[in-house]
This record gives C-alpha cells, sequence and structure tokens, in this order.
C-alpha cells in the first residue's frame, strides 16, 4: 500500500530523518519499497504575493499584476478575477515546470511582456478548481518554493498477509508509534445523536458471512464539492474527486483503514438484508457490468432487488449522486473467505475487498460510523442521524495467550528482561499481565486478533521489534545420520566428465508443446496443465531431446562449430523419472590447416561416446539392440537396455523431425533414464594379469542380417574366461548380401602364460561354433 | 675369403640399403649363426696354432666392429622414422573444443559444497507434486493467492507443479526421525511471464535443520557461513523481519550490496542491500501436520533462487540469459 507522509504527520509527529524512518519500517516487518515526492513534476513554483494590479492596456478582460518572490518584482499577465492586491499566490516564474510537461516562457500576451504565471490548483495537478487563481493562507512565506508546503513524500510499503492491521494510515501510524516509542493523535470523532430514526432496519441472514453490520442514516445531507484538504489526500493515494460523499468515504477507508458504504437512502426500497444471492439473481456494479450473480455470492440487498456485491462493490441502483438527500452508511465486517470467493469469481479489485479478504478489526464499525459523521459534519450540512444500528451476530472473545519466558529465549536465544518483553508488547497495543513463574497473560487487540493467535505469533513480535540482527550467532552442533546421496554425486560427477568431453550442458524448460510430441510419434501417457500459460508449453515433457534439437536451431549462427550437448531433466512418461540426453552435431574434428574436410560423423560416434561413459560410472555391460522410432532414421537407431530393462535409445534423427532447414549435417541423439544408471558401492581392487597378452585375428564371412552382437556374443561364449577383448577390425563387403568380418580377440589369462597350443584350443572352438551357429565361413 | 673382403662387402651392403627391413637380412649374411664372419671362425681350427690366436682376435674385432655399425644404422633409422620437422609453434593448433556444465549447476555445486562441508543431507523430491505437500502441510490456508489457478500450474487431477522446494521439507519430516539437516535442490514452477527477472521456470534450494532447542542464533550462523563463502568473507548480512506461512518467526535476508559496498545504487534501490532469501523457524503447524511434535523439536528453514545467487555473484543483468543456451553464453562460466 502507499502512504502519504503528511497524512501520517497528523497522527504522530516524526523527529527523524525520512530515510531513517524507512529504514526503521522495513527492519520491522514492513518493507518500504519505494517512495517518491507527490509533484515531481513540479519545479520553480514559489509563494508569491501581489503587490499592483491594474487593466491591461489592450484587452478589457485581462489584468496587469505586479508580483514579488520576497526579493524582485514581475510583470504578469493574469486572466483570472479573483485576485486582489495584498493576496499569496503560487507563482511559476519564467523556467518553471507545472504537470503534463507545460514550461512557463517568457511571452508577450496582447504585447505586453508577462514574467511567468500565477496558477490555478488545477494547474498546479491537484484539485479540480480552475476558475481561479489558487489564494494561499497568509501562513505561507513569501519567496519559499511552493513544494514546501504542498509537496508530499508517497511511500510504498509491502504489506504482509499477517498485517492487515497496516492497511491504512492510522494502522501504520500505531506502528511508527512502537517503533519510534511515541505517542500518536487518534483521529476525532463525532458523538451521535438520535435526532431522526431510520426509516431502515437491517436484516443479517448470511450470519457466518456477515460477523457485524453497522449503519447510521443521515438525512437533509447537501453533496457538493470537496474542500481542498479532502482533495489533497485523496489524491496522494491517486484518486480523483468524485463528488463529497465518495471522497468521504474514500478518505475514510485510507484514514482508518475500514471501508464504508454510502446508500442513496432514497433508493433503498423496504428494508436491509444481508444474504447469499439466489442463482441467476442479476445486478449492475458502479462500474457498469452486468453481473449475473451464483448462490455463493454474498450481497446486501432491499427488499426489492440487490443493492450490493457485499464488501466488493456497491450497486448503480444505490449510489449517491449529486441530487442526495438522505443518506444511509454502511459500516459492517465481511468474512474473508466469501469477500475473496466473489471478488475472485469476478475479477474485481477493489480497496474495499482487498482489506475484507484480509480481515478488518471487527470492533471498529461503530467508531468508523462517528469518524465518517464528523468530516461529514466538516465539509458539509445535514439536518439529521438516526442511533448507529448495530448487528454483531459474530462477536468473538478476542485472544487471551498465556506467553513463557523461556520460550521467548527458546526460540529468540536472547535473555530478555520480562519488563522489556511486556513494554515491546504493550507498546504494539496488547494488554499484558504477568503471573508467576516468568510467565505473561497477553490480551490480542482486536486490529490484531486475525494473526495473533499463538505464543510462538507473540515471540516474533517481539523478536521482530528487539530486532533479530540483535540476536546472538550460535554455530549448532549438526546431528544425525550423515546420509551421502550417490545419486545427486553421480549426476555432478556426470557433468563434469561430459564437458570434459566437450559437451554443453543446456537447462531448457520442462514444459513443451503437446503437438510438438504427438508429431514426433510419442504414444506413451501425457501429463497436461490444466491452465497453462501457452500452448507452447502445455505439457510437463516427456523426452529431453526435442527441447536439445531447438538449443541446437538457436546456436546454428555459429558457423563450422562442433555442436555437443547434454541435458539432465525430470520427465514425465506415465511416471516421473530423471532422464539424460545428449546431443552430437558437426564433424569428426574440427576444419583446421592439417584437415580442410573433416568427416562427418555417423552413428558411432555418438555410441563410442555413450560407452566412454557408461565406462566412467561403471556400467559396461548394457546392450544395443537395433530398433526403429519414429523419429529416427531407419537402419540408424537402436535401444539400449540393461539385462531386459529398457533404458532409452540412440539414433540419428529423421531429417524431417529437425526444427530448421539450415541443419545441413546429420543430428545424433540419445536419451536414458538416470536412476538404473547409478552403481552402488566402493569399486573393489582386481588384480592386474601378470602374464602376456596374446593376439588373434579371425577373418569370416557372414551374411548381412547376422548381427555384431551375435557374433561377439558367441565368440565371448567360447573364448572362455582368458578371452579379454574382442574388437571389430574391419567390414569389408563381398556382395549386397554377405560382408566379411575381421574380429582382432585378444587372450591373458590372470594365472599363467597361455601358450600357442591352449590358445589354437580356443580359436578351434570358436571358429567351429561361428561356422555351425551363424554360417559363417573363413575368409582365404 | 679373406677377412678383408668381408669386411669391405659388408660396408658395402651397409652404404647400399634402402629400407630398414633389409638390416636383419644383411646383419644375418655376416654375423648371424651361418653369416660369413661367423663361418670364418669354424675356419680357425684347420689353422696352424700360432696363427689360431692372432687371426681369432681380427675376426673378433671385425665381428664387434660390424655389431657396431648395425646397431649404429638401427638407431640411424628410428630416429629418421620420428619424421621430426622444423615447426613454427605460433601456428594453430588443432582444435579441440572443451564443454561446459551449466552456470545454474555450478552456482548449485558451490552452494552444496557449503552445506555438505557443514554436515547437511541433500535430498531431491519431485517436481509434480500434490496440494498437500505443497500448500496444505506449509500452513498454507485454503485461500491463500499462491493456491490460485492464476499463480501456480495444475495438472487435470488436482496435481501441480511445485510453486517452490519446500514440500521436500514435509516429505522429509513425514519419513525421517530428528535431528537432521538437509537442503533440497531442484526446479519450481509459477505462472510468471517470463522477463529479465522471471521465469515460470525457475531453481530453488531449500535448507532446514530439525532438532531439540533450534532458535534464530542458529539460523543465523549458518547464514553467515553462507554468506561469507558464497559472497565473500566481507559481505555483510542482515535479517529483516517478513512473513510465510511456514515459519514463524519468518525473515528475509539481505547481503549488504555488492556492487556498490552499501552506498547506495540501481541494483539495491538505493538501500544498501540486496535481498537474497526467505528464512525463518519451522511454524509448529508444519511440524504437527507432519507428524513431528512441535514441543519437543524445534527448526528453522531458509529458501533462495539460485538463478538470483548466480545473477548477483557472476553480474548477469536478464534471466532470460539462463535459459536462452546460448553457447558463447555457457562457455563464459568455467565452473
Ligand atoms: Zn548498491
Amino acid at each position: 500500500m502507499e502512504y502519504s507522509l503528511k497524512w501520517i504527520q497528523k497522527y504522530i509527529d516524526i523527529d527523524i530523518p525520512e530515510r531513517e524512518l524507512f529504514e526503521k519500517l522495513s527492519m520491522s516487518g514492513s518493507e518500504v519499497e519505494g517512495y517518491k515526492e507527490l509533484l515531481t513534476e513540479i519545479e520553480n513554483v514559489c509563494i508569491g504575493k501581489i503587490l499592483k494590479i491594474e487593466k491591461h492596456p489592450n484587452a478589457d478582460k485581462l489584468q496587469y499584476c505586479d508580483v514579488t518572490d520576497g526579493k524582485e518584482t514581475f510583470k504578469v499577465v493574469c486572466g483570472a478575477q479573483n485576485i486582489h492586491e495584498k493576496d499569496i499566490i503560487p507563482f511559476a516564474k519564467i523556467g518553471a515546470k507545472l504537470p503534463g510537461g507545460v514550461k512557463i516562457k517568457k511571452s508577450k500576451i496582447r504585447g505586453v511582456e508577462s514574467q511567468g504565471m500565477l496558477c490555478s490548483q488545477k494547474e498546479l495537478g491537484f484539485g479540480e478548481d480552475h476558475t481561479g487563481i489558487f489564494i494561499l493562507d497568509a501562513q505561507y512565506k513569501v519567496g519559499e518554493n511552493f513544494k514546501k508546503y504542498f509537496d508530499d513524500m508517497i511511500f510504498e510499503i509491502e504489506i504482509t498477509p499477517n498485517r492487515p492491521d497496516l492497511l491504512s494510515h492510522i494502522g501504520l501510524v500505531r506502528e511508527i508509534g512502537a517503533l519510534l516509542g511515541k505517542g500518536t493523535r487518534k483521529p476525532a470523532v463525532e458523538e451521535i445523536r438520535n435526532t431522526v430514526d431510520s426509516p431502515i432496519k437491517v436484516k443479517i441472514e448470511a450470519k457466518d458471512a456477515c460477523p457485524r453490520y453497522s449503519a447510521i442514516y443521515i438525512s437533509g445531507i447537501t453533496n457538493g464539492e470537496s474542500t481542498e484538504e479532502i482533495t489533497y489526500f485523496i489524491k496522494t493515494m491517486g484518486l480523483n474527486s468524485k463528488g463529497l460523499l465518495v471522497d468521504i468515504s474514500n478518505f475514510n477507508l485510507f484514514d482508518i483503514g475500514h471501508p464504508t458504504h454510502f446508500f442513496d437512502a432514497d433508493k433503498i426500497d423496504g428494508n436491509i438484508t444481508v444474504r447469499f444471492a439466489k442463482k441467476g439473481e442479476k445486478c449492475t456494479t458502479i462500474d457498469k457490468e452486468n453481473r449475473v450473480l451464483s448462490n455463493k455470492d454474498l450481497v446486501i440487498a432491499d427488499d426489492k432487488k440487490i443493492i450490493a456485491l457485499a464488501g466488493v462493490m456497491g450497486c448503480m441502483n444505490s449510489e449517491v449522486d449529486k441530487n442526495t438527500k438522505n443518506l444511509f452508511i454502511e459500516s459492517a465486517i465481511f468474512a474473508p473467505s466469501y469477500i475473496r470467493e466473489t471478488k475472485k469469481h469476478y475479477g474485481i479489485m477493489s480497496d474495499a475487498a482487498y482489506r475484507f479478504e484480509r480481515g478488518v478489526d471487527p470492533e471498529i464499525t461503530p467508531f468508523s460510523i462517528k469518524r465518517v459523521v464528523y468530516l461529514l459534519k466538516q465539509n458539509t450540512t445535514f439536518s439529521g442521524t438516526s442511533n448507529i444500528l448495530d448487528s454483531y451476530p459474530g462477536r468473538r472473545d478476542l485472544p487471551i495467550i498465556t506467553l513463557k519466558k523461556e520460550n521467548v529465549e527458546k526460540i529468540l536465544n536472547i535473555d530478555l528482561a520480562l519488563d522489556k518483553i511486556t513494554d515491546i508488547l504493550r507498546s504494539l497495543g496488547y494488554k499484558v499481565e504477568k503471573l508467576i513463574n516468568n510467565d505473561i497473560k497477553v490480551l490480542v487487540p482486536s486490529f490484531r486478533s486475525y494473526d495473533t493467535l499463538r505464543e510462538i505469533d507473540l515471540i516474533e513480535e517481539i523478536g521482530r521489534i528487539y530486532g533479530f540482527n540483535n540476536v546472538p550467532e550460535i554455530r549448532p552442533y549438526i546431528r544425525g545420520k550423515v546420509r551421502t546421496n550417490v545419486f545427486w554425486d553421480l549426476k555432478f560427477k556426470i557433468r563434469k566428465y561430459l564437458s570434459g568431453r566437450g559437451f554443453y550442458e543446456t537447462m531448457t524448460f520442462s514444459l513443451i508443446d503437446e503437438t510438438y510430441i504427438k508429431n514426433l510419434g510419442y504414444k506413451g501417457k501425457i501429463k497436461s496443465l490444466s491452465n497453462p500459460l501457452n500452448i507452447e508449453q502445455n505439457i510437463f515433457s516427456p523426452w529431453i531431446f526435442p527441447r536439445l534439437l531447438r538449443v541446437l536451431k538457436g546456436n546454428l549462427k555459429y558457423k563450422n562449430k562442433n555442436i555437443r550437448l547434454f541435458e539432465i531433466s525430470h520427465i514425465y512418461d506415465g511416471e516421473e523419472k530423471e532422464a539424460i540426453s545428449f546431443l552430437l552435431y558437426g564433424n569428426q574434428e574440427l576444419i583446421n590447416w592439417r584437415n580442410k574436410e573433416p568427416n562427418e560423423m555417423d552413428i558411432f560416434n555418438l555410441k563410442g561416446e555413450l560407452n566412454a561413459f557408461f565406462d566412467l560410472i561403471g556400467q559396461n555391460d548394457l546392450i544395443y539392440k537395433n530398433e526403429e522410432l519414429p523419429f529416427l532414421v531407419k537402419g540408424n537407431s537402436g535401444g539400449i537396455y540393461k539385462g531386459e530393462e529398457y533404458l532409452g535409445f540412440i539414433g540419428m534423427v529423421s531429417p524431417e523431425f529437425l526444427p530448421s532447414k539450415r541443419i545441413e549435417k546429420p543430428v545424433f541423439i540419445a536419451e536414458l533414464v538416470l536412476e538404473p544408471l547409478l552403481k552402488k558401492g566402493i569399486v573393489k581392487y582386481t588384480p592386474i594379469s601378470q602374464y602376456p597378452a596374446i593376439e588373434r585375428d579371425i577373418s569370416m564371412i557372414f551374411k548381412k542380417d547376422i548381427q555384431i552382437s551375435e557374433i561377439k556374443a558367441l565368440i565371448e561364449k567360447n573364448g572362455t574366461v582368458n578371452l579379454r577383448e574382442i574388437n571389430l577390425m574391419d567390414v569389408y563387403e563381398m556382395n549386397d548380401k554377405e560382408d566379411a568380418l575381421m574380429f582382432r580377440l585378444i587372450f591373458q589369462s590372470q594365472s599363467k602364460t597361455l601358450n600357442d597350443k591352449a590358445i589354437e584350443y580356443l580359436m578351434g572352438k570358436i571358429i567351429g561354433s561361428l561356422e555351425e551357429k551363424l554360417s559363417g565361413r573363413l575368409r582365404k | 675369403m679373406d677377412l678383408n673382403s668381408i669386411y669391405n662387402d659388408a660396408l658395402d651392403d651397409l652404404k647400399n640399403i634402402k629400407n630398414k627391413g633389409d638390416l636383419p637380412l644383411i646383419k644375418s649374411k655376416y654375423i648371424g649363426r651361418k653369416g660369413k664372419v661367423t663361418e670364418l671362425f669354424k675356419e680357425l681350427t684347420s689353422l696352424p696354432k700360432e696363427e689360431r690366436k692372432d687371426f681369432g682376435q681380427k675376426i673378433n674385432e671385425v665381428q664387434n666392429k660390424l655389431k657396431e655399425l648395425f646397431e649404429e644404422h638401427e638407431e640411424k633409422f628410428r630416429l629418421n622414422a620420428f619424421n621430426i620437422k622444423l615447426n613454427d609453434i605460433t601456428r594453430d593448433a588443432y582444435p579441440i573444443e572443451s564443454g561446459r556444465t551449466h552456470i545454474l549447476n555450478q552456482t548449485y555445486e558451490d552452494i552444496y559444497n557449503v552445506f555438505k562441508s557443514m554436515g547437511f543431507t541433500v535430498v531431491e523430491g519431485p517436481e509434480i507434486e500434490d496440494e498437500f505437500h505443497n500448500f496444505e502441510a506449509l500452513n498454507f490456508p485454503k485461500s491463500h493467492p499462491a493456491r490460485d489457478t492464476q499463480d501456480s500450474f495444475f495438472f487435470d487431477d488436482k496435481s501441480l507443479l511445485r510453486t517452490h522446494t519446500s514440500p521436500v521439507q514435509i516429505r522429509i519430516m513425514e519419513s525421517w526421525e530428528p535431528p537432521f539437516a538437509v537442503i533440497s535442490p531442484g526446479k519450481c514452477y509459477r505462472r510468471d511471464t517470463i522477463d529479465a527477472s522471471h521465469s515460470f521456470m525457475f531453481n530453488q534450494i531449500e535448507g532446514f535443520l530439525v532438532d531439540e532447542d533450534i532458535g534464530v542464533g542458529h539460523l543465523k550462523a549458518i547464514l553467515d557461513i553462507f554468506v561469507q563463502k558464497i559472497f565473500g568473507e566481507d559481505v555483510k548480512f542482515r535479517l529483516r523481519p517478513h512473513f510465510f506461512p511456514f515459519t514463524e518467526p519468518s525473515m528475509e535476508i539481505d547481503i549488504g550490496c555488492i556492487f556498490c559496498g552499501g552506498k547506495g545504487c540501481n541494483v539495491c534501490k538505493n538501500t544498501g542491500w540486496i535481498e537474497i532469501m526467505g528464512a525463518g523457524i519451522i511454524d509448529p503447524n508444519v511440524f504437527t501436520l507432519s507428524g513431528i511434535d512441535p514441543e519437543k523439536h524445534s527448526g528453522f528453514a531458509f529458501g533462495m533462487g539460485v538463478e538470483r545467487i548466480a545473477m548477483l555473484r557472476q553480474n548477469i543483468n536478464d534471466m532470460r540469459l539462463i535459459y536462452g543456451n546460448d553457447l558463447e553464453f555457457l562457455k563464459q562460466f568455467r565452473g
């Protein structure tokens, strides 16, 4: 909420600099988020005095004045007729600036030079009166800057939801009083005398939603223009004058924080009922919107119609206007949840609803009436007032809390004297009574009865006033099991490793476009948002790679770069899990002076990266299978398994699925779920063989449909534990049906030197099985 | 054949040698088991006794000399194979590109290390949460604006994207016995449109410690270590009272402006202070809702935006850069 410093100063004398006050407020929980001068657009306007008035030599309706700023005398042409010699007026000198970008320049008016301007209220940007010059009180000193008297500091405080009591100038004054240890002045009120009976009675049907309804009937009132003061203060709150009655209701709202509603009593048929609307009932609120209501809307109704959405907005049918003669003023309390419901349902933001949905002091309603009547009396005339009508079905006892000194110590870690504790609480409006054993009985004031209900709430009050910064630091001894999160550690190990391999880690949004995912052929479960911000981000992404493709697209401007990306992210494909995705794009090496035309990559580049990565994290027994996926090029894709468990896929992205026509080289991707890749436990040492390793090559011809994995599995099975490695060394296409393959086998034993005889025996077994099971034949 | 002409033949052969592979052939031709020089030893027996010693010595000399020569040639061939050229070391290298971890994960790691060294455990939680863990158990009233569909992303079935990492606090309290000290990092989501300081997806680190008799002083000491390690030993911090549903008392933590040193500048809006996180003493209601006795236990909690920490420390003025994934941007942060 925004506050006017002038307004605050009506109720408390502040003798510290503004910045210091703001700092104190911030450090007690009411953060001052910004401040500004009210009259920023005005410059170089001073308090002037008219010395002499003559007729303009060339124009009947203009006058020619001598005006002084206390030092010099200026000749000024003026059209207004309300000025007299010796009047004190706002005087804009040559070079002055006025609201709306107006600059005062030396000018000739009907052949006579004018050295400045006398200003009306409207020209100064506050007040509506433009009929005459703004004649000032004699108290203002000639020559002083106009802003010295009329400017204000408007500051904004972020009021947290627990402090609705601060949503008014009086509320903040109370808080400042506690912070500065100073007394405050109370707003003046009018004691009500019953001089006319209210023709309107009030009945509360919805007692839960309306704990209290006070009201007063005022007869024979004159609506009119607001005074300079009321106009000025509602201007500080950013409001324009809308006639005296509305202005006073608004003034009161910002003054004491209680929204009242003024009905034109003559527009009310019969009596008033506070009730829920019937489904389908209609009304037109003062913002001119026609509304069809539901049975959840709390309304104020008379015998024939709805006259207000309770606590949110009034209706046009009962609005006050300039002809209003008799007034019915509502001063009620509405329960926050009902107000919020209605406000949310219709999307109405009003200052009244803002306060009711946070909670208004239930004890304030009679006071509010007396205050409003006082303001009316100061600003206009009326003939009679009724009694204060007051129904209070929701009356509740104020909270009483027992506060233990030891608990203050436990939470705040400070040893505060009992007197200091009671001083702090009293300054905030709590009634305090010391009990035995260092316990204190605390009665919560009604304006804090929404948020202070427990002992811990009082401890907070003490803490924030005492200052959390004055609490001594105590390094805690951290106890409990030290649990290591190996999965978290694994992810960081992976990040480090892959960045060392030249991969960039990305972080992309987990929300993605459902249509895009479905176009890629996704058939799994989808988690879609019921309220997405836009359709580009309407589901929780089931894959990461489409996001990497978009990152690739975004980085194509960097020509001649190899792009290697990875990302670790949560995905949803029926359940939420964490996955890792890789993308490889570019050539085998970067273009350089030795190699101007590096080879393009193929799928085995990415497979090599994956295998090195798997090796690093201790996953050496993963299996690749040739498998097709809708977004991958046929014959260039596969699934990755750990035993029977499917982990993910690898492949070349089908060109039609690439997000940019400027992608001219193949893009390889892989994506795997991460958790099964976690290897727990500490690696134990395996002795290094002391015996020689022996190499043997096999060249055999196989049908093309025989997979390398089948051949290797068979070799491995027959090679026994002494076969350490099998590497495919050559692939030679014999014809369109057969390939000649060369494998290099490395034999090594942990326990002895393998002699020729032993090796030949194993080779014989291997070749025999390949011939028998896979119809291979030795290449001559 | 006499010794001299054998020796000369050998020299000729060596002179005419073309490739490295011929060397063993020549070697065995002269000093191999059946080599010409070796054969001469066999003839020794047929010589008169007095000449034997003398001639034997000569054969030996020639044999050693040839051995030396062959070794010399072998070394020459080995060195030639190195093919050493004159190179200008200022010429460009064959480029190798290094990669990067993401700036936010670098920040995560720095923060994690601070708390890990103090004995905190890291625990992650699901990003798709239920209303109980995200709001209810954290003492958010049903009517709290954060529970609005305006502010949070909901799925069809009352589950939602977590709006903060605090649900992990509840999940831990439900399943672990105090005492414990945990930090919980991860992505969170709110229905904010993207601008220089907002993003509908963002990263948060939550920390909490539950034991007996834990108060504001303990929180302050832990934050002091954090601020010193992450922002520098000379950076001041302060606790400013605030409000959160799940802590009481609640506060926001400001650090002394690292851009102007507290004198006042644009970043700190002339206050000399910059907000970096929220914190507080865990509300007794939160304990009760997750099955911990608030009479016996107390604790503190804090939470911070990882983007904000990274942006402050590394002078990044727009959050969109962080999620833009431009390689030139990512490349600047080496971790
Ligand atoms: Zn600064």
